[in-house]
């Protein structure tokens, strides 16, 4: 595969008896859309947590950039290029836009007193620097207008929205998403299917979809993961997932995709 | 389009006003004699230790065991003075090194725990450094405690007075405080807001939250253990029951009073609270009940402290 990003080797998470995850393997390439969509319980989340380090596989590995990064912990895997969005919101609600944006930016620039020993990269950023590279950010994913408004107080499509500016402001190079439609109407769920092609175009981003509304993977994704009960049962461009009859009987042969 | 910047350590004409009223207080010890005066030390050792535990309590966590921290400082800088005659700079130093040491590993360990687990542990830990200080009497002397603790005296000039002590006592809250308001402007500062804020998302966004609360962790125990050495050589006695987990207690109340997530907080708990029990000498069973009652009523009704009654203290902090 060219300019492999991300790899996840016979990946495995097992709760006990429960094999959240089975032997799944499956790679990003540079710049690429992918989407991991599945029905319930069939173990996305689960992916989804290992991937981003926030809980350690059973077996298996995820290698991002040519590097192990399984197991995490999670700021690790961050600040290594990797960075995640949450389901819900997640944001400092008492904060403004700038400043949650600001606070994406922390690790990049926090000079604290362990990491100025051991980390060499130029922090420290000056206030000027901050302040334009949060307009960026906010001009990225169209915020600009709410700048100054609290957190708490944005409705939730823009919520979700601040979301993604906080990880952007860590500049990784794949964004991993946790159903970034969930809980959208049609139309925020239309812009955000432009604002990530946005981001892939002209920012360069690769970007990993964990998704439930199959209209926008379709629409966005440019190859398909699909689990079924922690198993990879199959991998394709979205017009070959569509035919599979495996997924369409996993997906109980809805034929509407929509809604499933 | 507003630039962004960082917080404003500029002060309004209404903090500028409550602080040359602080300044006036601050001086007036030295006319009100010794009980005044030594009220007046007591309060600003309380504000450089209460102003540690903010750090923590910050990062999002409760430690129990500040006194114990101040217990390591003082009887290392004692028992290395003591026992080997070193330069009181030097063991000072020393307690401080042993006490971030000991912070270090500690929290590496247990800051892991959450809430009422971590709480749990450090209260444990403070019960067994007083058990440990009794039982080492070979070293510490025990329950008797080391007394006859020389005074300060740093290049032949001796803080042996109350009027002196009180000088150096003081100069060292201003710098606390100073200390915090610098930390919590600072990028680091934000990052410790961010952890206790939402740590899942500062996590996320690369923001280790284990180093930060280790950080926190270490640099308030670190003042804890400085207090302790100044107490020392204050009251010129030490003894386990100087380090007790009650004091620990009388610190988070003087926090949570005067205000968790305001840098005022400890100034504002530490000097409404250290002259309460000297006051009501009297009163000791009951004032502890009233001190329960009124910290029930201000987590209920007030969980941002009396600092944050007014917000003239605050000024742009908040917005």
């Amino acid at each position: 595969m060219k300019n492999e990003l991300l790899r996840v080797e016979a990946l495995s998470r097992h709760f006990g008896g429960l094999a959240a995850l089975n032997d799944v393997s499956f790679s990003v390439a540079t710049g690429e859309i992918i989407g991991l969509i599945g029905p319930n319980g069939a173990g996305k989340t689960t992916a989804f947590n290992v991937i981003s380090g926030t809980m350690p596989p059973t077996s298996g590995k995820v290698i991002f950039a040519g590097k192990d990064i399984s197991g995490g912990p999670p700021s690790k895997v961050v600040v290594s290029g990797l960075a995640r969005t949450f389901q819900s919101t997640s944001t400092y609600p008492q904060m403004t836009v700038a400043q949650n944006v600001y606070r994406g930016m922390l690790s990049r620039i926090e000079g604290g007193a362990v990491a100025r020993l051991v980390d060499r990269r130029e922090r420290l950023l000056a206030s000027t620097q901050v302040s334009n590279e949060i307009d960026e950010i906010l001009d990225m994913v169209d915020l600009q207008a709410w700048r100054e408004v609290a957190a708490g107080s944005l409705a939730y499509g823009l919520q979700k929205k601040l979301g993604i500016a906080v990880a952007l402001a860590t500049r990784p190079t794949i964004l991993l998403l946790d159903e970034p439609a969930a809980g959208l109407n049609h139309e925020e769920c239309n812009e955000l299917a432009k604002l990530l092609r946005q981001l892939q175009q002209q920012h360069g981003l690769t970007l990993l979809l964990v998704e439930h509304h199959m209209a926008l993977v379709m629409e966005l994704c440019e190859r398909i993961v699909v689990l079924v009960q922690g198993e990879k049962i199959a991998e394709g461009t979205p017009a070959e997932i569509r035919e599979n009859p495996a997924v369409i009987e996993a997906y109980l042969g809805a034929p509407d995709y929509a809604h499933a | 389009m507003t630039q962004f910047s960082m917080p404003d350590l500029t002060l309004g004409r209404k903090q500028l006003t409550l602080l040359g009223l602080l300044g006036v207080l601050s001086i007036v010890p030295w006319f009100m004699g010794a009980f005044v005066l030594h009220l007046a030390i007591l309060t600003s050792l309380n504000i450089l230790m209460v102003n540690g535990l903010s750090i923590i309590a910050r990062a999002g966590q409760l430690s129990f065991g500040h006194a114990a921290f101040a217990a390591i400082g003082a009887y290392v800088s004692v028992l290395f003075s003591v026992e080997f005659g070193w330069n009181i700079l030097l063991t000072s130093a020393l307690g401080i090194a042993l006490a971030a040491g000991f912070a270090f590993l500690l929290g590496w360990v247990i800051l892991r725990l959450k809430g009422v687990y971590f709480v749990l542990v450090t209260f444990s830990f403070g019960e067994l450094m007083r058990l440990a200080l009794l039982d080492w009497s070979d070293l510490t002397g025990g329950a008797n405690g080391i007394a006859n603790i020389a005074p300060i005296s740093i290049f032949d000039f001796a803080f042996d007075s109350r009027s002196r002590f009180y000088a150096l006592a003081l100069i060292v809250a201003i710098l606390s405080i100073v200390l915090m308001r610098r930390l919590f402007s600072s990028h680091f500062g934000q990052a410790i807001d961010a952890v206790y804020e939402n740590a899942a998302l500062a996590e996320s966004t690369g923001l280790s939250v284990h180093r930060i609360q280790i950080v926190a962790f270490v640099l308030g125990s670190t003042l804890a253990a400085f207090g302790g050495i100044l107490q020392a050589r204050y009251i010129g006695y030490i003894s386990p029951e100087s380090f007790n987990p009650g004091i620990s207690v009388a610190l988070i109340t003087m926090l949570v009073i005067g205000g968790q997530r305001s840098v005022w907080g400890p100034l504002v708990g530490a000097l409404i609270l250290t002259p309460l029990p000297e006051l009501f000498r009297g009163a000791v069973h009951t004032q502890n009940i009233f001190y329960g009652a009124v910290l029930i009523l201000i987590l209920r009704f007030l969980p941002g402290g009396l600092a944050s009654v007014t917000n003239l203290f605050k000024g742009k902090e908040k917005q």
